[in-house]
């Protein structure tokens, strides 16, 4: 009888249990992580009596989870791949956001403006008003440059502090894997028991792990878990190894483990995700903005930097960029131009520099060569205090500060010298001889030049090591030796370069003066011829006019084919010649010729002659430059002189402070007449030029990082959405393996509860059986 | 195996549907309300490349139309100035025609000079017009007043003090448009041939070029008649005399004087102590007949004179010279004259042909006309003739400066219709890419909104679904 109470008792005990389970479930059908639970139940083990294997009941042996493991770990390295995607792509939308492009408010729209201003302006080169436009279109670009550049270290420095906040969610997940292995361990010591919850709230937290970083996990014998990051160990069976982020002002992000000796690299999860932005951060959009605003300045200034104000010139000019001192010697001149830490490279080339004497507009050229490899700071520097009317210093911040000597303003644009012939030696007044040849010249030892004036016959010995580099001599270098002999100063001589060849004039003009190069063993080496030289009554006045339309730089030389007088003497003519002496025009200056009248030369430029004599049997020559582009090496640029725009990166591009303040500064002529705009046109002319650094136009460079930002998130989004269905599928199949169904539940629920009525009805039973058996009693 | 749903699936369809729907809803709605289909770059890059390379193109467009238009004004009130000009200069032609008539005296010529001054002075407004603060007719030397006067040596001239440079724009990439005319090319412009005399004097261009611009006077001075005399007859000598060079004297008994082939005179009585002889190229000589004894008397009559250009240094002449230099030192003017045709002095206007500025032309037409009364007729018309045919060639220059300028305004107007076209073109090129199709749009929405509403429905009806409605 006790046997059938035993059996009644343990059905309801089963159906019991059974219950609680259903319960359990039907109550954590919401919980995130919770699998469904089910009891195993089992017929008990039979008796035997009276012979007989009588059933002994049901019992409920022990409660199982529904779980795919398999499944559990897909899941969780699907979050990593899912949590990556999700964290780059919300930066980099927020790039997006902020560069707000295609719009009127972009930068590429807001350049487009500038070029427009510069259009106005070219129209009138002088108006203030559109002066002052175009500074403030500048403005516009720029403080949008900084906006953006500003908003973008901002995302930078907040993908930071997300990094950091991310380990530290790792850290808290990572000791809640220790604790829930210890409490599984120890729960799950007793043979055969599972520690069902605590081990899906481990998974839970795993998976969690997972959207922060890619884990791999271990299980081992004990149901403790491993886990590790990058080969690292992150968790291991009792103990955390935590996780630190490292930031730099750079926006790189570095990811160590407690005791770990090498940086972590994870490939999943949000901190990879926001590794890769702050990479990209670095090496795409920021750089890219960086490169895209440093060509901004460097293709406008190249334009600008040869311009002339309104004022025609400069009387002070100070440079924007500072030289480092990067020898560390404390003097900050004495490096290369290449090393000296400019922000912008020179390139070998040359420079010119016009002097432009207020009182009657005369103008002074000269050519600087510039070799960064060869030239120190110091070298330039006193190059530009080599020419008159100009002295040039380096400040104690390392900036070059140019003054023009009163009277005088400077300037570095592209005129053509209306009055080329200021030394006289081409039919001037004066009596001349020019050289045949430009210098250098090679001096051999003791050669002598032996000449006759007005103060008497004089020798000059000349020897190689007069010169700086022995035996070759520059015509300059020649022109002061001669120039300080007491015999050329006794007879009123004296010696210039004429392109550089070597020239000897009398001071005074008119058929009086007189000279003669008698002999001596250099005039061979100079190029000069011996004769008697006598000065004209009649000086040939050489006009130029127009403007240079050549491509290259040359140095144009004038010189006649025979002696005669200008418009008089039959097939009397003029030869130019350019740099290589090659022959540039034949003009006919012979009968034919109405003295005064324009030829035209060569390239837009046109010459005329007053009446006067030439003579080829002197050496008549003179010289002139063609400017096609005045800084050839763009040292203006490097150095920051006569910039429209400062800075070499998106975050500090500038307009110039003195810009800003008098729009007159801009420096629209090429020429330095007001109402040219030669500058201008190359400035806008930079808006459809291809630039070597970038590949195309600056607009197809910007086009094409907007661009890429499109493609990038467009791509990051599909990308986003396949590992998103992904991950959806696999928690779908999660689901159908360890989800709740409550109706399942409920019916079980009935099943179970069925059989507890039963079981109850059967005790019931059973009791009335003992009653009827007591009864008898 | 069989599908095992579970709630929280159910859900979670149920959800996933709803959120998806409602994006496209969303999407739908933000391209209606923004006009655009291009909100963000991701949206399309391939289409916000073209739409930002459409927008360099437009912004090149307008670039050019603001450069353009901003140059109009300039060129067309340029154009409308000359055309005054040109009419300014038909009236002085006409008023220097009227000046030329014989029956006018020195009074009446002058009332034509001084009208003329009048449109000279309108004339000089024309070529220093300005707009806004930059001068039209000035080259690129924007800032300086093109034709100043200035006073050389007492005398006012008329410079150009612009240059020779030309405003340009940029009409598209590398084309370029030339805005102005420089006042050199229309008022001014230098094309020297040769140096003209008025044949007064007799002298001629020597061998070597002349360099100058303008007019010069050239002044021959008569020093002095010499001759070796007789028969009671002298030279007197007290100026007056204008004979240069050698001119036989012929005097006969029968009462008659002839300076070389010039009319034969009666000699009056009482002998006159001054009497004149006229050459037959005008040449004057005063001849003291007061102590003549009546014979016949022959003799070969020289007289000396001097050139000077600038009427302060004067170089005597030996009449063999054919290549002799003066030098004007107010001007810098050089010519070299042939003095082997000289006979008479006087004033000999030396025409630097192809190079006056027309105000020199119309300054030196207002001097001839005002020349005094006894200057003789022939010379004041040769004078004027020579004059009108410079006004002439001023008019033609200053026609062709219009004819840049008409030509600069019409390539504008073409420039800017293209241009407009261009930028319609364009605008439709970038709305094409960038903005949305509105009919697509509310399709898209419509659809959107319907699968929304579907997936809301059969979501409502699968979670009313439970076992539990029937316990």
């Amino acid at each position: 009888m006790s046997l059938s109470t035993n059996i009644g008792l343990r059905g309801l005990l089963t159906a019991q249990a059974a219950m609680d389970t259903i319960g359990h479930n039907v109550a954590n059908a919401n919980t995130e992580g919770f699998s469904r639970q089910e009891v195993l139940i089992s017929n008990s083990r039979p008796l035997n009596l009276r012979g007989l294997q009588l059933g002994h009941g049901v019992q409920a042996d022990r409660v199982i989870r529904s779980v795919d493991e398999l499944l559990n770990s897909r899941i969780t390295s699907q979050a990593s791949a899912l949590g990556r995607i999700d964290a780059e792509l919300n930066e980099m939308i927020s790039v997006e956001a902020l560069l707000s492009e295609p719009s009127d408010e972009g930068i590429g729209n807001l350049m487009d403006e500038i070029f427009n201003s510069f259009s106005a302006l070219s129209a009138n080169p002088a108006d203030l008003v559109n002066r002052t436009g175009t500074v403030q279109s500048t403005e516009n670009l720029i403080s949008r440059f900084r906006q953006v550049s500003g908003e973008l270290d901002q995302l930078s420095s907040d993908a930071q502090t997300k990094a950091v906040a991310v380990a530290g969610s790792v850290n808290v997940l990572a000791e809640r894997v220790v604790q829930l292995n210890l409490e599984i361990t120890q729960i799950e010591a007793a043979a055969g028991t599972i520690a069902n919850d605590l081990r899906d709230q481990r998974d839970l937290a795993l998976r969690q792990l997972g959207t922060h970083i890619d884990v791999q996990v271990r299980e081992n014998t004990e149901g403790a878990v491993q886990v590790q990051v990058g080969g690292q160990l992150l968790v291991g069976s009792r103990s955390v190894h935590a996780m630190e982020v490292e930031t730099s002002s750079d926006g790189s992000i570095v990811v160590t483990l407690e005791g770990g000796v090498q940086p972590v690299e994870p490939t999943g999860g949000e901190l990879a995700g926001l590794i890769a932005f702050a990479d990209s951060f670095t090496n795409g959009i920021g750089s890219e903005l960086d490169v895209y605003a440093s060509s901004i300045v460097r293709e406008i200034n190249r334009a600008h930097s040869t311009g002339v104000p309104l004022a025609g010139g400069f009387t002070q000019l100070s440079g924007e960029s500072l030289v480092a001192d990067l020898d560390g010697d404390g003097e900050l001149g004495d490096t290369l131009l290449r090393d000296a830490g400019l922000p912008f490279d020179v390139s070998e080339g040359e420079l010119y520099l016009h002097v432009v004497t207020d009182a009657n507009g005369e103008l002074t050229t000269s050519r600087i060569e510039v070799d960064p490899a060869r030239m120190t700071v110091n070298d330039f520097v006193d190059a530009l205090s080599a020419e008159r009317g100009v002295t040039a210093r380096l400040d104690t911040f390392g900036r070059v500060i140019m003054n023009s000597t009163s009277g005088t303003k400077f300037h570095f644009g592209r005129p053509v010298n209306s009055k080329p012939d200021t030394e006289g030696t081409f039919g001037g007044g004066r009596a001349s001889t020019v050289g045949s040849f430009a210098g250098p010249f090679s001096i051999t030892t003791s050669s002598t030049l032996q000449m006759t004036g007005a103060g008497g016959p004089f020798t000059i010995t000349l020897d190689p090591t007069d010169f700086e580099s022995v035996g070759e001599a520059t015509p300059d270098e020649l022109a002061d030796l001669l120039n300080a002999d007491p015999g050329m100063a006794a007879s009123n001589l004296q010696a210039t370069v004429v392109g550089g060849r070597m020239a000897i004039q009398t001071l005074g003009e008119g058929s009086a003066e007189s000279f003669q190069i008698t002999g001596g063993t250099a005039l061979a080496a100079l190029g000069l011829q011996a004769g008697t030289f006598t000065g004209r009554d009649l000086a040939v006045e050489v006009t130029l006019s127009g403007e240079y339309s050549g491509k290259a730089n040359e140095q144009w030389t004038f010189e006649p084919i025979g002696d005669g007088v200008i418009g008089t003497t039959p097939g009397l003519e003029v030869a130019v010649r350019d740099s290589l002496g090659a022959l540039v025009a034949r003009l006919d200056v012979g009968s034919g010729y109405s003295p005064g009248n324009d030829l035209a030369i060569s390239d837009g430029v046109s010459v005329s002659f007053s009446v006067g004599e030439i003579r080829q049997s002197n050496g008549d020559a003179l010289s002139t430059d063609m400017i096609a582009d005045s800084d050839t090496s763009d040292i203006l640029v490097a150095l920051g002189l006569n910039g429209f725009l400062v800075g070499d990166d998106a975050s500090t591009i500038d307009l110039r402070e003195d810009i800003r303040n008098d729009p007159r500064l801009i420096a629209a002529s090429s020429t330095g007449a007001v109402g040219d705009s030669g500058a201008l046109l190359d400035i806008i002319a930079v808006q459809t030029n291809d630039v070597d650094e970038l590949d195309g136009t600056l607009g197809e460079f910007y086009g094409t990082v907007v661009g890429n930002i499109g493609f990038d998130i467009s791509s990051a989004s599909s990308a986003q959405e396949i590992e998103e269905f992904l991950l959806t599928s696999l928690e779908a199949q999660r689901e159908e393996v360890s989800g709740v169904n409550v109706d399942e539940e409920l019916v079980k629920m009935i099943q179970y509860e069925q059989a507890y009525s039963a079981a109850a009805q059967f005790l019931q039973v059973v009791t009335q059986m003992n009653d009827q058996i007591l009864a008898l009693v | 195996m069989s599908i095992r749903p579970t709630q929280g699936r159910i859900f979670a369809l149920v959800r996933d549907g709803i959120e998806s729907n409602t994006a496209k809803l969303i999407r739908a709605q933000e391209q209606a309300s923004s006009g655009k289909r291009i909100v963000r770059s991701s949206d399309d890059p391939v289409g916000t490349s073209v739409a930002l390379s459409l927008r360099r193109q437009i912004g090149a467009i307008e670039s050019f139309v603001a450069s353009t238009e901003g140059a109009r004004p300039d060129v067309e009130q340029a154009s409308a100035r000359l055309q005054e000009g040109s009419g300014v200069l038909a009236e002085i032609r006409a008023l220097m025609i009227q000046g030329m008539n014989g029956a006018l005296n020195a009074r009446d010529r002058s009332a034509v000079a001084s009208q003329i001054e009048l449109l000279e002075a309108q004339l000089l407004d024309i070529a220093n017009t300005r707009s806004g603060d930059s001068y039209l007719f000035a080259g690129t030397a924007t800032d300086t007043q093109p034709f100043q006067a200035s006073s050389v040596e007492g005398e006012s001239i008329i410079s150009y003090e612009g240059n020779d440079q030309k405003q340009r724009v940029l009409t598209s990439r590398g084309g370029e448009l030339v805005l102005n005319v420089t006042g050199e090319e229309v008022f001014s412009n230098y094309d020297y041939t040769s140096t003209d005399y008025g044949k007064v004097t007799g002298i001629a261009s020597g061998t070597t070029a002349d360099s100058g611009s303008g007019y010069e006077t050239l002044t021959v001075r008569q020093d002095g008649t010499t001759g070796a005399m007789g028969e009671g007859i002298a030279l007197v000598n007290s100026g007056g005399d204008s004979l240069v060079g050698d001119q036989p004297l012929e005097v006969t008994a029968a009462g008659t004087i002839r300076l070389g082939t010039g009319p034969v005179i009666t000699i009056p009585t009482p002998l006159p102590n001054s009497l004149s002889v006229q050459d037959n190229n005008g040449a004057w000589v005063h001849v003291d007949l007061s102590g003549w004894t009546g014979l016949d008397f022959n003799t070969t009559l020289t007289g000396d004179a001097s050139l000077s250009l600038d009427g302060l240094t004067f170089t005597s002449v030996d009449l063999t010279e054919t290549d002799l230099q003066l030098k004007s030192e107010t001007s810098g003017s050089i010519v070299h004259v042939n003095t082997t045709g000289l006979t008479k002095a006087g004033e000999e206007l030396a025409t630097f042909a192809g190079t006056p500025s027309v105000f020199e032309t119309i300054r030196g037409a207002i001097a001839d006309l005002r020349m005094p009364d006894e200057t003789n007729r022939t010379e004041i018309l040769n004078r004027l003739q020579a004059r009108l045919g410079e006004l002439d060639r001023s008019e033609g220059d200053l026609l062709v400066g219009l004819g840049k300028l008409g030509a600069a305004g019409q390539r504008i107007t073409v420039a800017t219709t293209r241009l407009e076209d261009l930028r319609v073109t364009v605008d439709g090129l970038v709305s094409n890419v960038e903005d949305a199709d509105f009919a697509q749009v509310a399709l898209d929405l419509q659809r959107a909104e319907q699968t929304l509403q579907l997936a809301q429905a059969t979501g409502a009806r699968l979670m009313q679904q439970t076992l539990l409605n029937y316990l």
